[in-house]
């Protein structure tokens, strides 16, 4: 059974996702003493999008939920009632609320407890300063507040679970009616259930204690199926659920209900017995929480990384695309047409032409097809208003976050990849580098201060700067603190840029107190390899008093990479240029020897070990190197580390696609990946960290 | 054209590759296509059987050289090896043999289980699914290996492959 909504469904929640986002930046950036009306306007079309379309799809839970914060702006866009920093408090609260409904709809789960409790106390205090009646008579999907309806879609039916009101029967309610019309609506089954009913000397015989647990098999929308309820429903003593969704198996309750004695409530004692497996396990004392809750956090990853593989695509790039093939498609038909035409002069003109049509459209379908990966940073972006918001009131600092650059386009697996150090970053500039409001105004600065976050495209790069007008970095406190670690050698004081990189070494930290937020000594390492990781580096800047800026140095996308493309024996590889400082001619008798075999050369007064391509990757016949007049060397660094790596011959400058070794055959320890040469021959990429591991491990062992 | 005969008769589809002038034989389903020599480009490091990679339209594939595994020596010089595109257990890989010669409609019951070879031969028991014998021209029948790959495979490189990975 394929169901025809399912595939707009997932472009539902991408659009309510972004018009969730939309909201929390509209009310971020609100202006509480001068509020626009534009804005108002904006988040409640906002909300009302997303309760009809909720609607529309099947999701009534979300649907009613922002039903709920619709009419809560309605009497205030109206001018009826007045946008408060509190009432944008719970604004923000419910945009995560809508979240999270979105988050557990999109798995057809209901919402969690501890959200349903959050939803009501939310839906009570956006109604308490509420003047004017909040909810609308025409309200659509009216079901009272907390409502628990989880319908994923209309089609099979519904279950039901209904507790008459107390007061059914002096209200004179007549409850036969009611399942009357429920029996017309389709096929109905019903399950009584008297718990409630006290002894007979407790009971008053005009109220009335009687629950059902009904199955309705229907096609009619929930709508109607509420509608038969109307006079009876308050509170939360309806709670409708619709049957398993067509193309799903019904859970073994539902075949147990058709065929067996078994009542809807025997289930759910059943149900409230069952724990889930980590619950067990712990009972079990095999694993401890601790464990069960990051298995259960690697588990979310790996939803998330799931749901994020989808690209939304500018129509108009796949028309530039389109576009593009079409041309393709005729010079293909030139160059077929050149390859037959008998007059052979001619005929090599309309060639060389074709060629270089040809030549032009692959580049253009290169850069293009790279294009439709390429989205803009404010996807990474958009989550820090808030979260610099939330932090500030956290840490009681006045910090408000500028952004440029947020339409600069960078690869999706680059953004995806960036949100947590970002986030790092973010957080401890805030926590660390921000200084309070009192410190700042002794200073003689602004008692707000400014974080900014800012992309930018340089040349084959994209830059990505945290900065903060904080107090900058101590200098001297890291340098303590290096020598007290044992990560610098006593005597000789590094440079500055070198000891503003320090503060991404493993477990450094120069917070005493550790903060709820940052400085737990995970950290900064963490943003550093991941930096690293996608072939990036980083760049820090600060001045004492003035603040600090992180420079994120990204390549543009993971797939191509700008290589030096070099000869060893008879085999060509590539380095990659970002870790490629220079290259130079020497003499050979300019390589010296240290303990015995060990190369070293000395280039401006410093010595580096050389390192012989040839040697260590055992490639080709043995060299004719030392005895040769001459030595190319390729100078690379990485992790703060130098090699000279000798080489036969300097091919060239160029950007390779990057090709997978590991699709087919296995990782290779000093190579990162393959690229196709002009030629059609497969070069291999080298892997500068690597080869300096694999370095330090032969003359370890040699040793 | 022959397969639907072949599969309706409960025949299988080999393809036969000469190896240091024995007849050797694979499955058909597994081949996906046969190259003409390409250049390969050597692997770091690499065992002498699994000596590099090839551009197979984009792809990068490992070569398995069938004569250094089987411990057959070097090709004569006037061989011209072919490589032979299969895909195991997920990934494409080529076999360097000597010389692709035809596909050949066998009779499972004509597949006869290999005999005990003992354990100096790097070709192994493990390696052969079966042997079959052909008519020949002279009369006198002829021997065709028939491999095994996913355990020739499994066995050494790409179980090597698979813990490198991991």
């Amino acid at each position: 059974m394929s169901d025809p909504l399912a595939q707009f469904r997932d472009a539902f929640f991408e659009e309510a996702a972004e018009l969730a986002n939309g909201m929390e930046a509209t009310l971020l950036s609100l202006d509480l003493n001068a509020v626009e009306a534009e804005d108002l306007h904006s988040l409640f079309r906002a909300a009302h999008s997303i309760k009809g379309n909720a609607g529309t799809f099947g999701f009534p839970a979300v649907a009613s939920f922002t039903h709920q914060l619709e009419s809560t702006l309605e009497p205030v866009r109206q001018g009826v009632r007045s946008m408060t920093s509190d009432l944008r408090e719970l604004l923000l609260q419910g945009v995560d609320l809508i979240r999270s409904h979105l988050h557990h709809a999109r798995r057809n789960e209901a919402l969690p407890p501890k959200d349903q409790q959050a939803q009501t106390s939310l839906v009570a205090r956006l109604q308490e300063d509420d003047s004017a009646p909040a909810l609308a008579p025409v309200a659509p999907p009216a079901a009272p507040a907390p409502s628990r309806v989880q319908a994923t879609q209309s089609g099979t039916g519904f279950a039901i679970r209904f507790e008459a009101p107390r007061d059914t029967f002096r209200r004179g309610i007549n409850l036969e009616r009611l399942f009357r019309d429920l029996a017309r609506l389709g096929t109905l089954r019903s399950w009584p259930d008297l718990a409630a009913i006290p002894a007979l000397d407790a009971l008053d015989p005009e109220d009335c204690h009687l629950a059902w647990d009904l199955r309705l098999e229907t096609d009619r929308p929930l709508a109607e199926v509420e509608e038969a309820f109307e006079f009876v429903a308050e509170g939360d003593n309806l709670r409708i659920q619709a049957l398993t969704p067509p193309g799903t198996v019904p859970p073994l309750g539902d075949f147990l209900l058709a065929d067996t004695d078994v009542s809807p409530a025997d289930i759910r004692e059943a149900l409230a017995k069952q724990k889930p497996l980590g619950e067990l396990l712990v009972d079990m004392g095999k694993v401890k929480p601790e464990a069960v809750s990051k298995a259960l956090d690697q588990q979310q990853k790996k939803r998330n990384m799931a749901e994020a593989s989808t690209v939304r695509v500018a129509t108009e790039k796949i028309d530039r695309l389109v576009n593009l093939v079409g041309e393709l498609v005729i010079t293909q038909a030139m160059l077929a047409q050149a390859s037959q035409q008998s007059n052979g002069l001619q005929g090599e003109e309309q060639m060389s032409a074709a060629l270089l049509q040809l030549d032009r459209q692959t580049r253009e379908l290169q850069e293009r097809v790279m294009g439709i990966r390429m989205v803009p940073v404010e996807m990474v972006f958009s989550r820090f208003p808030r979260m610099v918001h939330e932090l500030g009131k956290q840490l009681g600092k006045d910090v408000e976050l500028a952004m440029e650059g947020q339409a600069t386009e960078l690869d999706k697996t680059f953004i995806e990849m960036l949100v947590d150090p970002l986030t790092h970053l973010v957080r401890n500039a805030v926590d660390h580098g921000m200084e309070t409001k009192e410190e700042r105004q002794a200073s003689g600065k602004t008692a707000m201060g400014t974080i900014t976050l800012r992309a930018s495209s340089r040349g084959g790069h994209i830059h990505i700067e945290v900065k903060d007008d904080g107090k900058g970095l101590n200098r001297d406190r890291i340098y303590q603190k290096a020598l007290t670690l044992g990560l610098l050698q006593p005597g000789v004081r590094p440079s500055d840029e070198e000891l503003n990189l320090i503060i991404f070494e493993p477990g450094f930290s120069t917070v005493d107190r550790v903060s709820d937020l940052s400085g737990r000594g995970v950290g900064m390492d963490v943003v550093r390899q991941n930096v690293r990781d996608l072939g990036g580096r980083i760049e820090v800047e600060s001045q004492p008093g003035r603040g600090t800026l992180i420079r994120l140095v990204l390549p543009l996308t993971l797939a191509i990479l700008d290589g030096l493309t070099v000869r060893v024996a008879s085999e060509t590889f590539v380095f990659p240029l970002a870790s490629v400082l220079e290259s130079f001619q020497r003499q050979a008798q300019d390589v010296q020897t240290v303990k015995g075999d060990r190369e070293v050369i000395s280039l401006r007064g410093e010595f580096i070990p050389v390192v012989r391509l040839q040697k260590l990757l055992a490639v080709g016949a043995e060299p004719d190197g030392p005895s040769s007049e001459r030595t190319l060397l390729v100078l690379v660094e990485s992790e703060g580390r130098r090699a000279a790596m000798a080489v036969d011959e300097l091919l060239g400058q160029q950007q390779v696609v990057i090709k997978s070794l590991e699709t087919h055959y296995r990782r290779v320890e000093g190579i990162s990946g393959a690229t196709i040469l002009g030629d059609g021959r497969v070069a291999l990429i080298l892997d500068v960290p690597g080869l300096l591991r694999l370095e330090a491990g032969t003359t370890a062992a040699g040793a | 054209m022959a397969t639907t005969d072949a599969s309706s008769q409960g025949l299988q589809q080999v393809l036969c590759f000469a190896l240091a002038g024995e007849a050797y034989a694979l499955p058909i389903l597994k081949v996906r296509e046969i190259q003409a020599q390409a250049t390969i480009t050597r692997i770091p490091k690499a065992p002498s059987y699994m000596p590099g990679v090839i551009n197979l339209r984009g792809a990068i594939v490992p070569i398995l050289e069938l004569r250094q595994r089987f411990s057959l020596g070097d090709p004569p010089e006037d061989t011209r090896p072919v490589i032979v595109i299969v895909e195991v257990q997920g990934r494409t890989l080529g076999i360097r043999v000597d010389s692709v010669s035809d596909v050949l409609d066998l009779d499972p019951s004509a597949i006869r289980p290999a005999p005990e070879l003992g354990t100096q031969t790097a070709l192994g028991r493990e390696f052969i699914a079966g042997l079959a014998s052909l008519p020949g021209a002279s009369g006198s029948d002829s021997m065709l290996i028939l491999l095994d790959l996913d355990r020739l495979l499994s066995d050494g490189e790409l179980l090597a492959l698979e813990n490198a990975t991991a």
